[in-house]
């Protein structure tokens, strides 16, 4: 699908497969450092590494993209440093795909004295106490500067547990931002810009946030404002409201979303994309994820347990280590974070091969009841919501 | 296993220790560091990012400070310390203590040492002890030993114990080994005591060579205040006492100039914790341990030497923790924007993939890849330095590597 100046399309997107049953469709993602075979986990690298894992880990465990962080690198080391390195990837030395967020995000999750006017973000640097004031523009010209492969508009970001006007004025302003931020992206044939569409939990602002934002000819599209504590209810509902208004030709990147159950179900609801750092940080805590839940191996009980984390798993972790080694080994060496943060990262990955292939050979609905079982036997039955959400696109769970 | 020592060099052995390990067919070459790790892993490093790194000792330290806590584990796991560690064909060398944790004196007795953990103090009498060794089933280790003798004043009688207990635990281990069909097959070093007093040393060392021990341990050269000369001595006195056929490991030396020191005075083995610590404080190990010299890259080296040290590279004392002249500081400034490797003629896996950009930004940042780096980085160096030295016994040249490595002069810090 090439872009209709004539300008080389930084980012191609086929159709491999469709579910007939639900929304869930495989694709092939072609960016300029590679293709991305999606439904896809992306594992965040917050300031130019993914926290204990090299590249060439990252590389082995099947990775094709993962994210940069723009608030945290441009503050350190900056943009004008990573211009000189060659970009993100010339500073990290990766050699496929990476996809910046604006920073927006940060603003406001990480910032308590940060003011939102129409010009941009203003806030006080947490490293020197400097005032700072992150427009759209200059979000973007981090972005240029860090070369990612695709990057997120700055977005004005309201908590989903927010309601009243401050939304409708949020998801007005975001569509104002995204002009700007088309506007200012330097590098169109090399870096992708996606527009992020908002509206919180208001069907009504979702819908003409859509209607607006479609009309900009943007290689991709996400969905924002709902990885926060909002209740699963409505989270799944603007999920899918937003997918049934998104163009099928373009992919679909739903932001900070990661737990697996999450995963599985908005990939049923039309998502392509995701990213959180859930599943990295829960690793450096101790905790590794498996099918039917996860692990504390920090916790006693996993002292004299000699089976691998997971025994159906192939991640470098499991081949070798078992569960009372990590835990013997967490109180003095950082490589017991790194093992299981490896394996975190191979699970999720995993996961996503197994969701895809499944779309790919017609089995997807079977794939979901067989995963929901596994992750939910003994837990008292199904969570209400997605039972809800998978009925919606015509999965039933027993 | 077996010693074959090839050569003697101004007091340098240089040689093998063969038919190490469950098919007795590894090598480790003398003179040679074994593999510093915590907990039994090499810091910070997962067994793919360790294999990066060429070459590597083909022996492996674990220490009962580490160790001690999970008996009860290794005990239900049967199997040993090498298989729990998912490194089950490595040689296992078990140490009392960690090198690179001091530990607080006055908790010896005379039936009892003790280590700490991560939970604090593990009590053990030879019995426990040996009950550990069982449980980690070792390749070597050593015998149980009263070391506490570094603190400030340690008196001649404290230090004249010391040497006691220590030979009555060995006694205590050896018979208790003999009772214990697990560990045969385990190989008991000695432990050398005495701290600074001469007569103790040889005391010392002649009552342990009279012991069916398969090698020798020297402790209580960790203290920073012993000059080198004393040290030096002490070592060479010792050796005196010691059978030629049996490998000397000296703890607590880390530094490449204390291992020439200890090299001359006839010391084989040597631990690997100074490349951890260097990691730890942020700075890659950048010494030269070439002999040969080729003229193209002596000036690049002296002109990137230069560059390195110009702006004040701290020559301190080499106090606990402190940074040696031997390495360079990753978190100072004039790295942010430095976008060549640590070392342009390094061939580890951090110097061919990464800047010192890259590696000052992670220390910033507090990025966990750094240590992660910069141990690949530190091992790969060290490791490399003991290959040198070898080679440099073996072509006659150590005092071309004497020169360079102590010509990497450090400057007067008054000038900085």
């Amino acid at each position: 699908m090439g872009s209709h100046t004539g300008r080389t399309s930084a980012l191609v997107l086929r159709v491999v497969a469709e579910c007939p049953v639900s929304k869930a469709r495989a694709c092939e993602l072609s960016l300029p450092h590679g293709p991305v075979h999606t439904p896809v986990f992306m594992p965040v690298g917050t300031q130019g590494t993914l926290k204990g894992i090299t590249v060439d880990q990252l590389e082995a465990l099947g990775c094709e993209i993962c994210l940069g962080n723009t608030y945290h690198l441009g503050m350190r080391p900056g943009p004008e440093l990573i211009k000189k390195a060659n970009g993100l990837h010339g500073f990290m030395n990766w050699k496929r795909n990476l996809l910046t967020d604006s920073g927006g995000f940060q603003m406001v999750s990480l910032i308590e004295l940060s003011e939102v006017t129409e010009e941009g973000v203003k806030f006080r640097s947490p490293y020197d106490g400097k005032e700072i004031l992150l427009t759209p523009e200059e979000s973007i010209n981090i972005q240029n500067a860090l070369g990612s492969d695709i990057m997120m508009q700055l977005d004005d970001v309201v908590s989903s547990t927010v309601s009243g006007p401050r939304v409708e004025e949020a998801m007005h302003r975001s569509i104002r931002w995204l002009d700007r931020c088309i506007k200012a992206n330097k590098n169109p044939e090399r870096q992708n810009l996606f527009a992020i569409i908002q509206g919180g939990l208001n069907p009504e602002l979702r819908k003409k946030c859509l209607e607006e934002m479609t009309k900009r000819d943007v290689p991709g599209f996400a969905i924002g404002g709902l990885s926060g504590g909002e209740e699963k209810d409505h989270f799944w509902k603007m999920v899918t409201l937003s997918t049934d208004d998104l163009p099928r030709d373009k992919p679909r990147y739903l932001m900070g979303v990661g737990y697996a159950t999450d995963l599985v179900v908005c990939v049923a609801l039309g998502c392509d994309m995701f990213d959180c750092v859930f599943p990295t940080r829960t690793a450096r805590f101790g905790t590794a994820l498996v099918p039917w839940g996860s692990l504390q191996l920090r916790h006693k009980q996993f002292a004299k347990d000699f089976q691998p984390i997971d025994p159906d798993c192939e991640c470098a972790t499991c081949k070798r280590y078992s569960r009372a080694f990590i835990h013997a080994l967490f109180k003095t060496n950082t490589a017991a974070m790194h093992h299981i943060t490896i394996h975190n990262i191979a699970y999720q990955l995993t996961l996503m091969r197994s969701v895809r292939q499944s779309i790919v050979e017609k089995r997807f609905p079977d794939f979901v009841r067989s995963f929901m079982s596994r992750m939910y036997s003994g837990k008292g039955g199904y969570p209400e919501w997605a039972v809800e959400a998978l009925a919606s696109v015509n999965i039933a769970l027993e | 296993m077996k010693l074959d020592i090839s050569k003697v060099v101004n007091g340098c052995r240089l040689g093998s220790i063969r038919h190490l390990g469950k098919n007795a067919d590894q090598v480790l070459d003398v003179p040679g560091c074994i593999l510093y790790t915590r907990s039994g892993a090499a810091p910070h490093l997962t067994q793919e990012t360790l294999e990066t790194i060429e070459k590597m000792p083909a022996v492996t330290q674990v220490t009962l400070s580490t160790l001690a806590e999970h008996q009860e584990v290794l005990e239900d796991y049967k199997a040993g310390a090498a298989s729990f560690l998912g490194v089950p064909n490595s040689v296992l060398y078990c140490s009392l203590h960690d090198p690179a944790s001091p530990f607080p004196t006055g908790f010896m007795t005379n039936k009892t040492v003790s280590v700490w953990g991560s939970g604090g103090r593990i009590e053990m009498t030879p019995s426990k002890f040996m009950a550990l060794q069982e449980a980690v089933k070792p390749d070597w280790f050593q015998s149980m030993a009263d070391g506490d003798t570094s603190g400030q004043h340690t008196s001649w009688k404290r230090v004249r114990k010391s040497v006691d207990r220590t030979i009555v635990f060995l006694d205590e281990c050896l018979k208790l080994q003999k009772e214990s069909p697990n560990l045969k097959n385990a190989q008991v070093f000695g432990v050398v005591e005495g701290a600074d007093d001469l007569e103790e040393r040889v005391r010392s060392a002649q009552e342990t060579a009279k012991r069916p021990v398969a090698g020798f341990v020297l402790d209580g050269f960790q203290k920073h205040t012993m000059s080198k000369e004393l040290r030096s001595k002490l070592i060479s006195a010792v050796m005196a006492e010691l059978p030629d056929d049996k490998p000397r490991l000296v703890q607590g030396i880390g530094r490449p100039d204390d291992v020439l020191d200890c090299v001359e005075a006839g010391v084989d083995l040597f631990e690997s914790f100074f490349p951890y610590q260097v990691t730890e404080r942020g700075c890659a190990l950048s010494f030269n341990y070439s002999y040969q010299i080729d003229p193209e890259t002596e000036v690049l080296r002296k002109n990137n030497a230069v560059n390195d040290e110009v702006t004040g590279e701290r020559c301190t004392e080499d106090l606990e923790g402190q940074m040696t002249s031997f390495e360079m500081d990753l978190k100072d400034k004039r790295y942010c924007d430095d976008f060549t490797p640590l070392l342009h003629d390094c061939s580890c896996y951090c110097c061919r993939n990464h800047t010192r950009a890259y590696i000052h930004h992670l220390l910033i940042t507090n990025e966990l890849l750094s240590g992660v780096l910069l141990m690949i980085h530190n091992f790969h160096h060290y490791f490399g330095f003991f290959r040198s030295l070898r080679q440099a016994l073996q072509d006659g040249h150590l005092d071309k590597l004497k020169q360079h490595l102590v010509g990497h002069r450090c400057l007067d810090p008054q000038k900085t």
